[in-house]
């Protein structure tokens, strides 16, 4: 016979089991989180593998100021000042090469996979 | 290219005639000499830029002016937070002396272009200002630092001046 305690140590751990489901769940709906750094005038990773619906984030790490700027301008982070962060939820389509406007031998691709 | 677009790089080069009972070349230069040194080159790239944006009716230009403005001025407020965290001042030497009286030709000189000419004027000379400067730091400044933060903030501000000398070889590439 499981006695009382035993029991409600049970339920409490299936609350937290299903606790950790609902947020695993909820973390595969919004995609993978990718980082940029931008470093010495050098967007790091300069390819980066990403899926629709991943969020990539950019990260100015210089002491001037960056862009990261689709090459078709049509989606631009603005002036990332040091340290200032950006960022973008890919979708299906969206323009994979980009660079920083002010620095336009800044280059920079992502790799989107076909799902 | 023109000699008279080195003239800049001529004044920087590793001897200069000029004596005033203090350094006579940039080798002997202290570390408040070369960060007055290298505010004025910034501020002076500034002052280009400005002149830029006053003449210049290419988007091109006016961008990569604005660049210049932009990161020469973060450079510099590092530069002037670094020098306030050390407590010292720059110091006035030959060499910025030098840098100002050519800039001062050179921006009366500019000033009376105008259109393409300007701007291939422009460019070929924020070219071979960056080179000149890049060389003065990377190969004279940056070794004789005594300093490790100062030294530290040449080093990164050499990879900005870096990237603004190939901004500029493409700039001048495109305009030909």
């Amino acid at each position: 016979m499981i006695s009382r305690r035993a029991a409600l140590a049970f339920v409490g751990a299936a609350l937290a089991g299903s606790r950790w489901l609902s947020n695993r769940s909820a973390a595969a709906d919004s995609g993978v989180i990718h980082r940029v750094e931008i470093r010495d005038f050098v967007f790091a990773p300069p390819r980066l593998e990403v899926s629709p619906g991943d969020r990539i984030i950019w990260i100015n790490r210089d002491i001037v100021p960056h862009t990261a700027t689709a090459s078709d301008k049509s989606w631009d982070s603005g002036t990332l000042g040091t340290n200032e962060e950006w960022q973008m939820t890919l979708e299906a389509g969206m323009e994979a090469d980009y660079f920083c406007r002010f620095h336009p031998m800044m280059k920079a691709r992502l790799e989107i996979r076909q799902t | 290219m023109n000699p008279k677009l080195f003239l800049t790089a001529l004044a920087l080069s590793v001897s200069l005639s000029v004596s005033n009972g203090y350094a006579e070349s940039p080798a002997e230069l202290n570390d408040l000499e070369i960060a007055h040194v290298a505010y004025t080159a910034d501020s002076i790239d500034i002052r280009y830029a400005h002149l830029a944006l006053a003449i210049s009716k290419n988007p091109e230009i006016h961008e990569f002016a604005r660049t210049m403005i932009r990161d020469h001025s973060a450079v510099n407020e590092e530069a002037l937070a670094l020098l306030q965290e050390l407590n010292v001042q720059p110091q006035d030497n030959f060499l910025s002396q030098k840098l100002n009286s050519d800039a001062d030709e050179l921006v009366a000189e500019m000033s009376q272009l105008s259109g393409a000419a300007f701007d291939k004027r422009y460019a070929e000379n924020e070219l071979g200002y960056h080179q000149a400067v890049n060389g003065l730091v990377e190969e004279t400044f940056i070794p004789n630092i005594e300093t490790p933060q100062v030294k530290e903030l040449f080093v990164k501000a050499l990879k900005i001046f870096k990237a603004h000398e190939q901004h500029a070889a493409m700039m001048v590439e495109s305009l030909k």
